[in-house]
């Protein structure tokens, strides 16, 4: 039973979404039917994702099942502790969304076609998360991304389509991208099974061959996952298609589907290039890349939404530091082992590896929670206000407390205020950079390290600036919203009179989500602690992780200190950018936000779109058309030339070919002669003029040939010839 | 009993067709029904044949010497293109019923166009059950003849310069294979199709290099039909032809014949044991991969629905070509299930371009904004196929990317490596191509007026949507479950069939 509950996990949205299609062909009307059967769906969903973890709780097995023979390969699943969790996320999120999209899409005349898609993107990343195999993992990444291409396309205004398409092309380049990794793994490893790639991979490298391959997969991989998470530099189609999509599908993207893009990553990671430094430093420097990218354009946004996509961006930025952190103390605790360093310094070791494994799971997590609850607030403020614009949402959040405290719990969440959720995961994954800066400068001299002391400087204090810029940001939205009041003040009180903002589900909703923020972050050891445990991700050293029991101890002054450093840093920024350069005077009595970030920076624009819509088709359209027409013209030219037709036999209107060919000679000297000489060119007729000659010089010759005297001369030559012929011959 | 059933299946259509001069019929009714009916009596016949193959040579005729012969012979791969083409005949004649009824001067010679139309069934099957290289060149010479009048048809001036276009190209083309059947002739065993070869390469040993030039010759000679780059300008300028024309022929019969004959010379002729690893292999390759990117690139810059789609069949067409060249049995099953799969997703394609151009009288791109909401059915189809041209797993599209790609991974040719990079490249540009499409369809944005489009476009009756399901439970059906196909196609690469 256990086994089979995962294949309907991953069904039963399928299933929906045939009795939602074929119910919508009958009552295509009862739209309040349609939200009800979109949350019965997302609680059965929640209910069969919790069972499958509780089955593997009670010790029943859940093995890997398959259906074999789909698409060739067919699919396989597995049931791990960290898919566990993921699984009841997702399908979590999903129910929590439609409670939310109740009240949301009532109104939308295209809600049954959002709710189709909605279903079989669900189906989808419950397949992902389950996956066994790339293959499968592949097949629904795929189907994923195209029915989420639906989400951002929904409101078919131009902007949309255009973001639409922006998100399609970057998904469909990323797919063929993983699927050329996934066709380089199957080559070099012979198995698409994580298990097993994780085996042959160690085999491979133990015995020294050469990995190069796995690295191009790896790469390859790469492109396609980072740009579902929204890693740099594929990240360009984020702002837009954030911000297009209809609130709860956002919330979803955000939670959920930048999850699987992660998911991919550390599968990469953990699977096919287990111990490889190298590989983590990529991944940690294009984490922090993104991380301070993302917290840099969320300050300066001007837009609520917007400032809310580039914090995704950013916290998936922690999240890639964090995975990054794990490969490159992976490979630390392998070399020190290798060489034999005493036993104390490598427990010491496992902790600091625990410390990167748990806080990247852990904000995982938590960056899920915390950006469904911003979103769908997003949504709330939507709903009542009609824009995302910061001048217009000012002041809207005044006096509602229920409101306040969920968005307050969110934002100090993922700002990572202490005592709240975000704190616990951020101070892991610094701990574990500060501790491997630390064991780097102790040992690291003596190992055949992929990361310097230097390097992980650097990192540490960009992790604690983006912290600060994350607290910028999310300051930002909360004066905004809640400190500040609205520059007109018809629209402040008509905002402070509204008390009916959102319906019952909809707080339903968004409380439901807040709850677990101060929980995890309260009590770390107790809630966030044993959660990561069990969602160890198998690493080939997880048995030695799993003897290793002590708790971390989070309200220390020392990791405190570095919450401390990050709020700092967040105030300064704050004041600076946000207060100083943002503010600026609309009107002479009234100061409002604007966007400062350089629009000339728009990558997306500037550097894809221009290289693919412009560039490319610029030389390859010449080498094209060059090529095209390479045959046609060869055929042309000998047309013309060796095979030109031959002349039509025709009578000549006047004179003989002689005196024609001349004529038209002379008439063409002429004019080239007039063409040079720059003399106006008439006509001379010379074709004529010559027919004239020659009819009177036949004409004469005609009289001459006729006359006596012309016999008797004809006749003296003759006579004359033959005097000759006898004198002579004879 | 089985050369007297050859020689029914190959004659059946001609006949039909030139009764079809001859006979009155009271109602354009009965005259559908009796070209149905023989087309699907032939198909019938077809499969039976196929059934009762034999791998054994056929001798017909001998001409002089022992060599030269005309001779039939079904072994797989016959069995594997005479069996596409006879499943795909009397669906796509169902279609051309409602078609034909549209296009403009189409009652006055409707009657010739089905002799062509059904002749070119014949000569088709003529060329899968070729047995040996003459018999196959004879029937290929053949095909060019009989499909020259069915691009004619319209008798516009594009349709008669594309014909004479289309026919410099093809004779032109079979005169290099001509090259390549002499020097067969001279230096192989015999001309039969035998797997592994029939060169008899103590004779050769140094005229290695002379067999390698004459074997490139050949390839690009058959290349024509199978639009080779620089040899494709053909194909999009055919596309004035009738869409049933453009559809089964110029995506499927003429064209999967030029690959089909690759095929027969790679593998049974000049042998892939002779050709792998030389200069050849990777002259033809590089250019092979270079027609793949470009039939895509060029795809994505056509404006011209149907013209678009033979872009993409360029495209695709090489991928079967590029799976032939890996040289490899495994490159043979992928280049098999591509030239089947391809078949299946191009003809649905075409047929809902052709039904997008006789009920919406449209041609372009730009002009199909909104029509989705009219269409639905046409265009629901023609996502599904563009999906499966694009390859998304679960479609038959990804099945036959799948064995190109490892049969070129195994394979270990770092150029044919590269090649499925430029696959996949192409497989974005096809996404570009075809969604491009899908999505004007059904999302032509806010401000579209559904009520400026007019009252009567709307989805086409029972004899083209029959053929549409068909095609589009075939695609999902292999792109499930393609076991079996595969399993055939691999025993054939093998050799064993």
């Amino acid at each position: 039973m256990g086994m089979r509950s995962i294949l309907t996990a991953v069904l039963f949205p399928f299933l929906m979404y045939v009795i939602v299609g074929l119910v919508s062909k009958v009552k295509s009307k009862e739209k309040k039917a349609f939200a009800l059967m979109m949350i019965l769906a997302g609680a059965v969903e929640l209910v069969m994702t919790l069972y499958l973890m509780s089955c593997d709780l009670r010790g029943a097995e859940i093995g890997v099942f398959e259906v074999s023979g789909v698409g060739g390969l067919g699919l396989h699943f597995l049931y791990t502790g960290f898919r566990g969790i993921f699984g009841v996320l997702t399908a979590f999120a999903w129910f929590v969304t439609a409670l939310f999209s109740y009240e949301y899409m009532k109104n939308d005349a295209n809600v049954i076609r959002y709710d189709l898609f909605n279903l079989l993107t669900l189906g989808a990343t419950m397949g992902i998360f389950y996956a066994a195999d790339l293959f499968t993992l592949f097949f629904f990444f795929e189907l994923m991304s195209f029915t989420s291409f639906m989400w951002v396309a929904h409101r078919q205004t131009r902007e949309a389509l255009y973001a639409a398409g922006t998100y399609l092309g970057i998904a469909v380049a990323g797919g063929m991208a993983i699927l050329m990794g996934v066709f380089i793994v199957y080559d070099r490893l012979g198995t698409l099974a994580f298990d097993a790639m994780y085996g042959r991979a160690v085999e491979l490298m133990t015995s020294g061959a050469d990995i190069t391959w796995l690295y191009v997969a790896a790469g390859c991989m790469f492109v396609g996952f980072g740009a579902k998470a929204s890693a740099f530099p594929v990240h360009v189609w984020l702002p837009d298609s954030y911000t297009e999509a209809p609130a709860p599908a956002t919330a979803l993207l955000s939670a959920v589907l930048s999850k699987t893009g992660i998911f991919g990553i550390l599968l990469v990671t953990l699977d096919m290039l287990p111990m490889q430094g190298s590989w983590g430093a990529f991944i940690l420097i294009v984490g922090v890349v993104t991380m301070v990218d993302g917290g840099i354009r969320g300050v300066m946004s001007g837009s609520f939404k917007t400032t809310l996509a580039y914090s995704s961006m950013s916290q998936i930025g922690f999240i890639l530091t964090g995975v990054g952190m794990q490969s490159l103390l992976a490979q630390y605790l392998t070399e020190a082992t290798a060489i034999g360093i005493e036993g104390a310094s490598v427990a010491e070791i496992i902790e600091v590896f625990g410390m990167a494994i748990n806080g990247t799971c852990l904000h995982m997590l938590n960056h899920s929670l915390v950006k469904l609850v911003l979103f769908l607030t997003a949504g709330v403020i939507f709903m009542n206000v009609g824009s995302y614009d910061l001048n217009q949402v000012r002041g809207f959040g005044r006096n509602k407390p229920f409101l306040f405290v969920t968005f307050l719990l969110a934002a100090a969440g993922v700002g990572g205020i202490p005592f709240l959720n975000g704190y616990v995961s951020k101070t892991l994954l610094h701990e574990s950079i500060a501790e491997y800066g630390a064991l780097l400068e102790l040992t690291g001299s003596s190992l055949a390290l992929s990361a310097t002391p230097v390097m992980i400087k650097v990192v540490e204090a960009l992790f604690l600036f983006s912290g600060g810029l994350t607290v910028a940001y999310m300051t930002k939205l909360f004066v905004v919203l809640f400190v500040e009041k609205n520059g007109d003040k018809k629209v402040q009180e008509a905002y402070d009179a509204r008390k009916e903002y959102a319906s019952v589900l909809t707080k339903a909703a968004i409380g439901v989500c807040a709850l677990p923020i101060p929980l995890i972050g309260l009590l770390p050891n107790l809630v966030a602690e044993p959660v990561a445990a069990y969602g160890l991700v198998r690493f080939g050293l997880s048995e030695l992780l799993r003897h290793q029991q002590e708790h971390v101890h989070f309200f220390t002054l020392k990791n405190l200190s570095g919450a401390l450093i990050s709020i700092i840093a967040g105030a300064v920024v704050y004041f600076v950018a946000v207060r100083f350069m943002m503010l600026r005077g609309l009107s002479s009595n009234q100061k409002g936000y604007r966007d400062i970030f350089p629009s000339w920076l728009n990558m997306e624009k500037y550097v894809y779109r221009a290289v693919l819509y412009t560039a490319i088709p610029f030389v390859l359209g010449i080498i094209s058309r060059i090529l095209d027409s390479i045959v046609d013209i060869l055929v042309v030219i000998l047309r013309k030339t060796l095979y030109s037709d031959r002349a039509l036999p025709y009578e000549l209107p006047e004179g003989n070919r002689v005196t024609h060919g001349i004529g038209v000679s002379m008439e063409r000297v002429r004019l080239l002669y007039c063409a040079v000489t720059r003399k106006e060119y008439t006509p001379k007729n010379y074709v004529h003029k010559l027919a004239v000659r020659e009819i009177d010089v036949f004409e004469n010759f005609r009289i001459i040939e006729r006359s006596l005297s012309f016999g008797l001369f004809m006749f003296c030559v003759g006579l004359g010839l033959t005097m000759i012929y006898l004198l002579v011959v004879n | 009993m089985i050369f007297g059933l050859i020689l029914t299946v190959i004659l059946l259509p001609f006949v039909g067709g030139l009764l079809l001069q001859v006979l009155k019929f009271k109602e354009k009714k009965y005259k559908q029904l009796y070209i149905f009916s023989y087309v699907l009596v032939n198909t019938m016949l077809t499969y039976v044949l196929l059934s009762q193959g034999t791998t054994n040579l056929i001798r017909v005729i001998n001409f002089a010497g022992e060599k030269l012969d005309f001779s039939f012979k079904i072994d797989g791969m016959s069995m594997v293109f005479a069996g596409l083409v006879a499943t795909l005949w009397p669906l796509a004649t169902l279609y051309s019923f409602p078609y034909m009824e549209h296009e403009h001067n189409g009652r006055v010679h409707e009657n010739i166009f089905y002799m062509f139309y059904t002749a070119t069934y014949g000569v088709t099957l003529g060329i899968a059950m070729s047995g040996n290289m003459l018999t196959m060149y004879c029937f290929y010479e053949l095909l060019t003849l009989v499909t020259v009048p069915l691009v004619m048809h319209t008798l516009t001036r594009e349709a008669v310069h594309a014909s004479r276009q289309y026919f410099y190209y093809s004779l032109g083309g079979a005169a290099f294979a001509f090259i390549g059947l002499i020097f067969l002739l001279v230096y192989g065993d015999s001309l039969a199709f035998t797997y592994g070869g029939v060169l008899n390469l103590s004779q050769s040993q140094d005229k290695r290099d002379l067999l390698l030039f004459i074997y490139v010759l050949a390839f690009m000679g058959f290349g024509v039909k199978a639009a080779v780059c620089p040899f494709n300008a053909w194909l999009p300028q055919a596309g004035v032809a009738p869409t049933p024309v453009t559809a089964l022929l110029h995506a499927v019969a003429v064209v999967k014949s030029g690959a089909f004959a690759i095929m027969r010379l790679t593998y049974y002729s000049f042998g892939t044991d002779f050709l792998r690893g030389t200069w050849a292999q990777y002259l033809l390759l590089a250019i092979v991969v270079f027609t793949i990117f470009y039939g895509s690139s060029m795809a994505v810059k056509e404006t011209h629905i149907k013209r678009r789609l033979a872009f993409s069949t360029i495209s695709n067409l090489s991928y079967i070509l590029f799976g032939v060249l890996v040289m490899t049995p495994l490159g043979l099953v992928g280049a098999l299930c591509h030239m089947v799969f391809h078949g299946v997703m191009k003809i649905c394609s075409f047929f809902c371009a052709g039904a997008m151009i006789t009920q919406a009288h449209v041609n372009y791109v730009h002009e199909l904004n909104g029509m989705a909401k009219r269409m639905p059915k046409v265009f629901a189809v023609f996502t599904v196929s563009s999906l499966a041209l694009m390859g998304v797993p679960g479609l038959c599209g990804f099945v036959s990317k799948w064995h190109l790609a490892k049969a070129a991974f195994a394979s270990g040719n770092l150029l044919a490596v590269a090649g499925v990079g430029v696959l996949l490249v192409s497989a974005l540009l096809t996404a570009i191509y075809m969604l491009s499409i899908v999505i004007r369809a059904y999302f032509p944005g806010n401000a579209f007026d559904y009520a400026a489009l007019h009252e009567e476009i709307q989805d086409p009756d029972w004899r083209m949507m029959l053929p549409f399901f068909l095609f589009v439970a075939a695609m999902v059906v292999f792109g499930i479950y393609s076991g079996p196909f595969v399993e055939f196609f691999a025993r054939v690469a093998a050799g064993l069939i």
